[in-house]
């Protein structure tokens, strides 16, 4: 499908690029590490020698089979320390989006309702609001007032949900909504125009006339239209969420993904920085395609169009 | 901190160099060590340092030794100011004459019950492997094989518990570089298995690596075997990293750290949060300096560097107390050399400190051709209070018509342009040790590394003061030095930070080193913390 | 349509209005409006409060907080244009070429664009500052090129919208040349969609200039950016000198908020489904 010349045009711009970025690896470990006796030799080791076409289909060559080589620093295969990441990025962008829908969607609501009145106005200023404050900010400014009125400060090391839930929450928490808050801006714009849209339709209008009390009209008719929409944004957000997790996993100690692949580029771990870019995109790709099918099948105009 | 151990800031500005009252500023009140009854238990949490890898003969980057010295020993140690040398491996040392170095070990030491060592005991064998691979003439222009590369003359091992050491000539450093943090002793089987010690960390001492997550943290167990009987008191040592300075104060507010470096900003409010929280305040061995460009045989200077009028006209422009006021808030300590002042008797006298004259800088700039000032580009690594010192530079040259270009880059970027030796300026952070050389040779030496000077004659003096073991006339050729190196002016020495350091009430029988990074908790104990 | 019933049909978009009028107006007159150089450092006046004689208090180089706040407008609207004009024109030619031609183009472009928009947000600015080294005028490629991607796909299906209309047909079969087709027909079309786009991006490379900061690849000192003043200096001092923080915060914020709202406004505006009026409902 088109699926794969996406990934393969994905892989290669990766690869050429991380290969552009000034100071490479080599003189960045001789400098400081004298991990071989000299350059051609540490060369060999990470496999750098070889032109440019060669390095890149041993590359996906090893892809096929599922290695996705080993760090630079630190010699541990790329897709262990990828899959050890990948919980702890995925738990994080899953709260965020529970607490983004979860204030999204009924301010949304009410918005479109009550359109143009105070609330309508209260609630978007607000999403925009939360939309408006860098993150880090609200991040720095909660911690601090946290630690000075109660004494109490997030849990400072990752404790997975399966060993024990409430440090673990406790942990991820505070970035979960921070990061919720501003995506809620977005959906909850949404929310309110797909709730609108909804409401000219003729079927509610015939519900409104039939006499039905609003909040059954909106429950039965107005959400699960409006909802189609909205899910596919948050899909999308999904993607956005996983690398924008690094200045929230910065702060809060979270051992994600972001941090990590930020790490990478800033030492220009090549095989890392590959890996990881190449799982997000593989992970997007294959999201999308999931949405489209889903989409098709919540909306029978679709299904039977 | 009570109010007879507290030298105000004031105070230490206006005493300029550290004299004796500011020795004891620096070193924290022996107070501090209980002698009352050890509690056993207990998990200490520290905020750790930056960590790259945790190889002590590979490595550079000085937090690596915070994990270090959980889990090795070395034959001899420093204590916690720097200023004398104490057993550790070693029960008794002697020197035989002025090439011969006698150590007697301790019997019964023996390595952590792990594989592959599996609780064997320590021989003079490993302290000769150790020191040899230290010493490995394998380029990587960081690891600290200057200590021994191409000095000694041979390491025998008479029998199981002595070794004996040959220099090939009079080497003052030696014993120095025997206690340094770096030298500690590992195991052939270990290196043998994993190719070198970055992740893996097994040695005599007090701790056992559990788990080593690099960016996350390093925990460490009781070793039940250590030789020291009846140490550790802690059960658990967790090197916690936590890289944003607000949140790691935070942890340590929330009471989550028992141990952290703290940002002189925050102190204050820490203070007043708890009166019992005892913060050490501790002039650190990382100086800042700003270095104009290196030069060697193959790198020759470029002007306007070349003309040493122009060198000195920076120097002179330079203003170290408002580096330490702006971007330390009084919390750094003037320099007098590339030697920080609180080293006596190594460091120069105060009155030996470079003057701050403008009317001099621009004279200078004028003999020199350059009455109108130049136009140069500095490169500083980004984030960090350096970049901060790069702006106070700038400023300071603007007065005598330097326009000095910023030009700040990552981390990794900064490295590669640094260790390129290809730049016009800079702002750096420095490294020096227990042993005055470390500030010196590794710089200005004929085999530096960490930077490029090509002046012949230091060259030649900083080989000769190595072979005096006269202490009063290797202060003097190291002082003669360190006045060269102000009159040529490669670097101006911008100031030492002063480093705040926060312990708990319940950490007991803690003096924070002035290695601040060289902590060893092998008599900590905890009495009161909330589990 | 008369600007006041305008205004009074969408008060929160003409406060958006209003907030970046100010914004611009500030930026413009930064050098007449500001009180003291923002780039000077006077180690004598370091961190003080506000007071009369620095209404938005001092930094931890004696700089007038109120100054670099002002000239920070500048520096944001600099930030914002620049970025948007590069983000817009190049998703401009991207999605008239992909929208109005079609066909194998489209494919292989979208392709590309899908590509992009697989890599966060974040991480792709990050790449490209790693690529291009600091500075202001890297920050404005790079929010620039980051920015694209997004936009094409928006400014495409606007295009794919037009193009189905009869009036194009009726050109292509009078024998208009495409680039006439182009200008004349589809571009002033796509003339909404493309304002709200910039509107919106602006507040949107403001926020991500201040996230690069946090993140020690935004634009360098002494530079007089809210970014760096919000996530440098001024999070240090948080506790001692929250004044440092608080106002290019406030400005950041105040910023984003003109800017979405009156995106929002124009968006509302000019989507004639959305056109609001109470019909029929409660």
């Amino acid at each position: 499908m088109l699926l794969v010349p996406t990934l393969a045009l994905v892989t290669l711009l990766v690869f050429s690029i991380i290969r552009l970025l000034p100071g490479d690896i080599v003189t960045l470990m001789m400098s400081e590490q004298g991990y071989a006796s000299d350059k051609a030799k540490l060369e060999q080791m990470l496999g750098l020698d070889q032109p440019f076409y060669r390095q890149y289909v041993t590359y996906v060559g090893r892809v096929l089979q599922g290695d996705l080589g080993v760090s630079f620093w630190t010699k541990e295969p790329v897709l262990d320390e990828i899959l050890r990441r990948l919980p702890v990025s995925l738990e994080l962008a899953v709260l965020a989006m529970l607490f983004g829908l979860l204030i999204a969607v009924p301010t949304g609501i009410f918005s479109a309702v009550r359109q143009d009145t105070w609330l309508d106005y209260l609630f978007r200023t607000g999403a925009i609001g939360g939309l408006s404050v860098p993150g880090f900010w609200m991040a720095t400014v909660v911690i601090v007032a946290a630690s000075i009125w109660w004494q109490w400060v997030p849990p400072m090391r990752y404790t997975p949900f399966a060993r024990d839930p409430v440090k673990n929450l406790s942990q991820l928490v505070l970035p979960a909504i921070i990061l919720g808050l501003a995506l809620s801006a977005s959906v909850m714009r949404m929310t309110r125009s797909m709730v609108l849209e909804v409401l000219r339709e003729d079927y509610v209008r015939t519900a409104w006339a039939k006499g039905l009390p609003e909040s059954l009209v909106i429950t039965r008719h107005v959400l699960k239209n409006a909802m189609i929409p909205v899910v596919t944004v948050m899909g999308l957000q999904l993607s956005a969420l996983l690398g924008g997790t690094v200045i929230m996993e910065s702060i809060f100690v979270i051992p994600g993904m972001g941090k990590f692949l930020l790490d990478a580029i800033t030492w220009r771990d090549y095989p890392v920085i590959q890996g990881i870019n190449l799982f997000l995109a593989t992970g997007v790709i294959a999201l999308n395609l999931l949405i489209d099918v889903v989409y098709g099948f919540l909306d029978p105009r679709i299904r039977f169009g | 901190m009570r109010p007879a151990d507290h030298v105000s800031r004031r105070n230490f500005l206006q005493a300029g160099a550290l004299g004796v009252a500011g020795l004891a500023a620096v070193r924290p009140r022996v107070a501090w060590a209980q002698n009352g009854e050890a509690k056993r238990g207990g998990s200490l949490v520290v905020r750790s340092g930056p960590l790259r890898g945790i190889d002590p003969h590979l490595e550079t980057w000085a937090a690596a030794l915070q994990v270090i010295h959980q889990t090795y020993n070395a034959l001899l140690k420093f204590n916690h100011d720097g200023t004398k040398i104490l057993p550790d491996l070693a029960e008794s040392w002697e020197q035989k004459d002025d090439l011969t170095y006698s150590f007697r070990l301790r019997p019964g030491v023996k390595f952590h019950n792990v594989p592959p060592v599996n609780g064997r005991e320590l021989t003079s064998e490993d302290v000769k492997y150790s020191i040899e691979r230290q010493m490995t003439d394998q380029p990587g222009k960081f690891q600290h094989a200057y200590f021994f590369l191409g000095k000694l003359a041979s390491i025998q091992t008479p029998d199981k518990y002595t070794i004996v050491f040959k220099t090939k000539e009079p080497y003052a450093p030696f014993l120095n570089y025997i206690a340094s943090p770096w030298t500690v002793i590992v195991a052939r089987e270990v290196v043998e298995k994993h190719g070198d010690l970055q992740r893996h960390a097994i040695g005599t001492g007090p701790f056992i690596m559990q788990e080593y997550r690099r960016e996350q943290e390093a925990v460490f167990v009781k070793n039940p075997n250590y030789f020291k009987k009846g140490l550790p008191y802690l059960d658990e040592v967790r090197l916690q990293y936590v890289i944003d300075p607000v949140a790691a104060t935070a942890a340590f507010r929330g009471q989550q750290t028992d141990i952290s470096y703290l940002e002189f900003a925050d102190v204050p409010s820490i203070k007043s949060s708890n009166a019992k929280i005892k913060v050490a305040e501790i002039t650190t061995m990382f100086p800042i300096v700003l270095r104009t460009r290196p030069y060697d045989e193959q790198r020759p200077l470029k002007p306007p560097f070349t003309e040493k009028k122009v060198r000195q006209a920076i120097q002179a422009a330079i203003k170290q107390e408002e580096f330490i006021e702006i971007v330390r808030s009084g919390w750094g300590a003037t320099m007098t050399g590339p030697i920080p002042t609180y080293r006596k008797p190594w460091a120069l006298p105060a009155s030996a400190r470079p003057e701050f004259d403008l009317k001099k800088a621009k004279r200078l700039l004028t003999e020199a051709g350059y009455a109108n000032g130049f136009e140069t580009e500095l490169i500083v690594g980004s984030p960090g209070d350096n970049v901060k010192s790069a702006q106070v530079a700038k400023d300071q040259l603007a007065r005598v018509g330097i326009q000095v270009n910023l030009k700040p880059m990552e981390m990794a970027q900064y490295y590669n342009k640094s260790y390129s030796y290809d730049y016009s300026m800079s702002v750096h952070t420095a490294l020096t040790g227990e042993e005055p050389e470390e500030a010196i040779r590794p710089y200005y030496g004929a085999n530096a590394t960490y930077y490029r000077w090509g002046n012949r004659e230091i060259h030649r003096l900083i080989d000769e003061q190595a072979k005096i073991l006269d202490l009063k006339k290797r202060v003097e050729m190291v002082h003669l030095i360190q006045r060269m190196l102000l009159d040529d002016a490669p670097n101006v020495f911008l100031y030492t930070p002063i480093a705040h350091y926060g312990v708990q009430p319940w950490v007991k029988n803690y003096i924070v080193p002035i290695n601040a990074y060289d902590q060893r908790y092998e008599e900590i104990w905890l009495d009161g913390k909330k589990a | 349509m008369s600007w006041l019933r305008v205004m009074r049909g969408k008060p929160l978009g003409a406060l958006g209005g209003l907030l970046i009028l100010g914004l611009v107006a500030t930026a413009l007159l930064a050098p007449v409006l500001a009180p003291y150089d923002p780039i000077k450092v006077k180690s004598s006046d370091r961190l003080r409060a506000p007071s009369l004689s620095h209404l938005l208090g001092t930094d931890d180089f004696g700089r007038d907080i109120l100054s670099r706040v002002i000239h920070g407008a500048r520096i944001s609207m600099l930030l914002g244009l620049g970025a948007v004009a590069i983000s817009t024109l190049l998703a401009t030619i991207i999605g008239i070429l992909s929208g109005y031609y079609g066909g194998r183009i489209d494919i292989v472009l979208q392709r590309c664009i899908d590509t992009l928009m697989a890599f966060p947000g974040l991480v792709v600015l990050l790449t490209i500052m790693a690529m291009l080294g600091q500075g202001l005028g890297n920050v404005i490629l790079a929010l620039g090129i980051g920015g694209t991607a997004g936009n094409a796909r928006i400014i495409r299906s606007a295009v794919l919208a037009i193009r189905e209309n009869q009036y194009i047909e009726v050109a292509r079969a009078t024998g208009c040349r495409d680039w006439q087709i182009i200008a004349r027909h589809i571009l002033p079309n796509i003339a909404a969609p493309i304002m709200v786009v910039v509107t919106l991006g602006l507040g949107v490379a403001i926020l991500a200039e201040s996230a690069l900061s946090f993140l020690g690849f935004g634009v360098p000192p002494p530079t007089p950016s809210w970014g760096a003043m919000l996530s440098g200096s001024g999070r240090t001092y948080m506790i001692q000198a929250p004044w440092m923080a608080v106002f290019p915060g406030i400005a950041i914020s105040l910023a984003v908020f003109g800017f979405n709202m009156l995106g929002d406004a124009l968006r509302d505006l000019l989507d004639p489904k959305l056109r609001g009026g109470p019909q029929g409902r409660a």
